[in-house]
């Protein structure tokens, strides 16, 4: 009988157990719930000292850290009076769950500009408009209409955005020391790389073995590559790739129609037919492009100013190696470019549930105000940053604590963003190094793809992934073999065909549309 | 090795040694590299150099998965979410299947028939989230525990089973004045260790596993599972702007490879430790009830 007793006894203790969880879970949530209704009360009683007082759900992207502890939390609570009240996880299906079933979030982080359209014409968000006129100052100074139209549907302004910092970050590096060796100038056209590339194989000035030695690596084998290499493909005439859409004549047209998109690929294939890529290129990813520069093998690599690990890697084994960028190949006129990171990185909307857009929307706006925002972005001068030569860098380890911040910005504009941006660029010496290489030698014909720009439009929806699926397969067999190479012009029909040419017009009717008034 | 085997049985058997360590190897091949990554040096790394053993060894990578205090919330988490799911598991598809089990159920076939549709057929996520979030149960540990918690392939493991029980011992508890609450903890369920392990196993890499249920039903940072914080960690090493590098100063140079191969180590670990214990049950288990006695 004692066991029966202390059987039921337990049983009782996990039911205790049991509903005490649950009952404690619920109480917790009624708490936040509460609170922030009486935190927007007292808002509105003391606007005085210019603090906005208001607490706001902020749901954002999944990150490694504690976004309630975080100090960007504490700095924007003290310099603007807003309290975010974080929450993580902001995947398509999860926001579109959140958004169906009437979640209490006042700001939602997300960058799918399909959803964005889709959310407006299901009326799931708050069209930000007449807010935007009333409270925006600041905000209405920083972007141009062609932004807004970004996150906008139906004439309708849906969204805050928030802009990349314009910088050239990949580019191609060049064995520097391998050119001394040889007593080479820098090329500055693709057929002077070619020759460069072509000597490289020959005279194998690393020592590695010709056998060995990659005069020239990048890496198509990455999940739907289009094989663009930004830098060297735009002295054919063309965008970033054989697909790129550019700007001709006053109209935005593919790059395929253009000669140079045959001609770029009968680079590559030659490229490949006399030994100078990579022999694994079809399949290699970015990491092994990486890995094969620290190597030391790599004459001529298509790298970002982020792989400073290969850099390093490369310098430990080879105290003498020199691994520098190339200024971006000139075309026939002599023209350079080269792709920025310039466009939108993510947008901020106000599900149709929040009762709090018009704090939003003065968050924003007071978050963008010039007492606030260097001080937001990257503390305090002399503490957290320093400025030396007009050029931000972060003094560590105070830094760290703004490591994070990005993640709470609910808004941001590249052009004041950019410089700033630096002291981020500059957290490693050899990274810093990289980042300040490529952007002395590009800043000038730095330019940002049009699609960047673009809105998504229904025939990107529809047929862009086909599309994109079609490229990468018929391009990396063009660039291997002479006889795939010769059906270009069928690849370029079957382009259009599949959706190119819808795609091209809609974009050229958004162009037409804004960018060319 | 047996000396009465006949030469063309030894024969057979050193064959068998030699093919069976030969997949060991196999096995074993990549995680040995995995660790070796782990443990070595950013430039090693980075060049390619590590193979089976280490390089300009460093316990860096390890210190960055798991210094944040979110590590060891996340992993506290996860045991959590393990055990409790998995001991409330085991009771519910034990209880379930029991009466099942028994051939004098009243529409015991329907009763069945119903377990085994849902193992067919879902309501799908959105109708699901919307039952969570009008149950209040977002961001609580039971919309991750919940979901998962009754595994209908694990209670037909336990019912196959006590249907494989000779029922004389059932009687003979009868007849001694048992109700069938005692029958089932006090007969029953001393006899079944071995599926109990099993269905425990199952559930308990299941929910340590699980990390579609966390991300969908949590948007709290301080409930995440060890799963999605390892998630975040391989996000911001494979960052292209270095947010991880920033704290060089104590960490070293390691490179992104690294720190995934540690999380993936870290986040292994409890269940290849836990699995030996288990495994004996476990053998035994996988078989248990496929053969009605």
């Amino acid at each position: 009988m004692s066991k029966q007793k202390r059987l039921k006894a337990g049983a009782l203790a996990v039911l205790i157990g049991i509903s005490a969880a649950l009952g404690g879970c619920g109480g917790a949530k009624e708490d936040t719930s509460n609170a922030s209704p009486s935190a927007s009360a007292a808002a509105s009683a003391s606007p005085a000292d210019g603090k906005l007082n208001v607490s706001l759900k902020f749901l954002s992207y999944q990150d490694k850290f504690d976004p309630t502890t975080d100090f960007e939390r504490q700095q924007i609570q003290d310099i603007l009076g807003v309290d975010i009240i974080p929450s993580m996880g902001n995947e398509d299906d999860k926001v579109n769950l959140v958004l169906s079933s009437g979640q209490d979030y006042d700001m939602i982080s997300m960058n799918n500009r399909n959803l964005l359209a889709m959310y407006a014409k299901n009326g799931a968000i708050q069209p930000l408009n007449d807010l935007i006129d009333q409270y925006g100052p600041n905000l209405k100074n920083a972007f141009t209409k062609e932004q807004w139209d970004m996150v906008s549907a139906d004439g309708k302004i849906y969204a805050i955005p928030t802009f990349n910092y314009e910088a050239v970050t990949d580019g191609l590096v060049i064995r520097k020391d391998w050119l001394d060796k040889l007593g080479l100038a820098v090329p500055t056209t693709p057929d002077e790389l070619y020759n460069v590339l072509k000597a490289f194989k020959e005279q194998d000035p690393g020592g590695v073995g010709k056998d060995k030695v990659i005069p020239f690596a990048f890496s198509p084998g990455d999940d739907g590559s289009q094989l663009f290499i930004s830098g060297l493909a735009e002295a054919f005439g063309i965008g970033r790739g054989p697909t790129d859409f550019i700007v001709k004549d006053g109209q935005m047209v593919s790059s395929l129609d253009q000669p140079g998109a045959k001609e770029y690929m009968s680079y590559l294939n030659k490229l490949n037919a006399d030994g100078l890529l990579d022999p694994d290129a079809a399949a290699t990813k970015h990491d092994r492009v990486v890995e094969k520069v620290g190597a030391g093998l790599v004459g001529v690599a298509a790298l970002s100013c982020w792989d400073s690990a290969a850099k390093k890697a490369l310098l430990e084994k080879h105290p003498d190696a020199v691994l520098e960028f190339l200024p971006p190949m000139k075309d026939a006129s002599g023209k350079q470019a080269i792709s920025g990171s310039g466009g939108l990185y993510s947008f901020v909307i106000v599900p149709k549930s929040s009762k709090k857009a018009a704090d939003v929307v003065k968050y924003a706006n007071a978050f963008l105000d010039e007492k606030n925002y260097t001080k937001l972005i990257l503390g305090e001068e002399n503490v957290t940053y320093k400025v030396e030569d007009g050029k931000y860098y972060p003094i560590f380890p105070e830094f760290n604590k703004l490591n994070k911040g990005r993640w709470f910005y609910p808004v941001n504009d590249s052009d004041v963003y950019t410089p700033l941006f630096g002291a981020r660029a500059r957290k490693e010496k050899e990274m810093g190094e990289m980042w300040d290489d490529i952007n002395a030698k590009s800043a000038s014909s730095m330019y940002t793809p049009i699609v960047n720009l673009a809105p998504v439009v229904e025939a990107e929806q529809k047929n862009g992934q086909t599309l994109r699926t079609l490229t990468h397969e018929k391009l990396i067999k063009m660039m291997l073999d002479a006889g795939e190479l010769a059906k270009f012009d069928q690849f370029s029909s079957e382009w259009k065909q599949k959706g190119g040419t819808e795609l091209t017009r809609q974009y050229n009717e958004w162009y037409q549309g804004t960018v060319a008034k | 090795m047996d000396k009465t085997l006949a030469k063309s049985d030894r024969v057979f058997v050193w064959l068998s040694y030699a093919i069976l360590i030969l997949s060991a190897v196999f096995v074993a091949l990549p995680i040995l590299n995995l660790i070796a990554v782990s443990l070595s040096g950013g430039n090693p790394v980075t060049s390619g150099d590590v193979a089976l053993w280490p390089k300009q060894w460093q316990w860096g990578a390890y210190r960055y998965v798991s210094h944040s205090g979110q590590f060891l919330r996340s992993f506290d988490m996860s045991v959590v979410i393990t055990l409790l799911g998995s001991v409330l598991g085991v009771i519910l598809s034990i209880m379930a299947a029991y009466p099942l089990s028994k051939p004098g159920l009243p529409a015991r076939k329907f009763l069945t028939l119903v377990f085994v549709f849902t193992m067919m057929f879902g309501g799908g996520i959105v109708p699901q989230y919307l039952l969570m979030s009008g149950l209040h149960l977002l961001n609580t540990v039971w919309a991750v525990i919940l979901p998962s918690v009754s595994a209908v392939f694990n209670l037909l493991i336990v019912k196959n089973y006590f249907e494989s029980l000779p029922d004389e011992i059932e009687e003979s508890a009868k007849i001694d004045g048992a109700s069938p609450m005692v029958i089932l903890f006090r007969i029953m369920l001393p006899l079944s260790a071995p599926v109990v392990a099993t269905i425990f196993l199952f559930y308990a890499v299941g929910f340590w596993n699980d990390y579609f249920n966390p991300r969908l039903y949590l948007t709290d940072q301080s409930l995440m599972p060890l799963q999605v914080y390892l998630r975040t960690v391989i996000f911001e090493a494979q960052d292209p702007s270095g947010n991880f590098k920033l704290d060089q100063s104590n960490l070293g140079n390691i490179a992104p490879q690294s720190i995934i191969n540690a999380t993936v180590i870290l986040s292994m670990l409890p269940m290849v430790i836990l699995y030996p214990f288990l495994q004996r049950f476990f053998l035994k288990g996988m078989v248990i009830g496929s053969v009605k006695g």
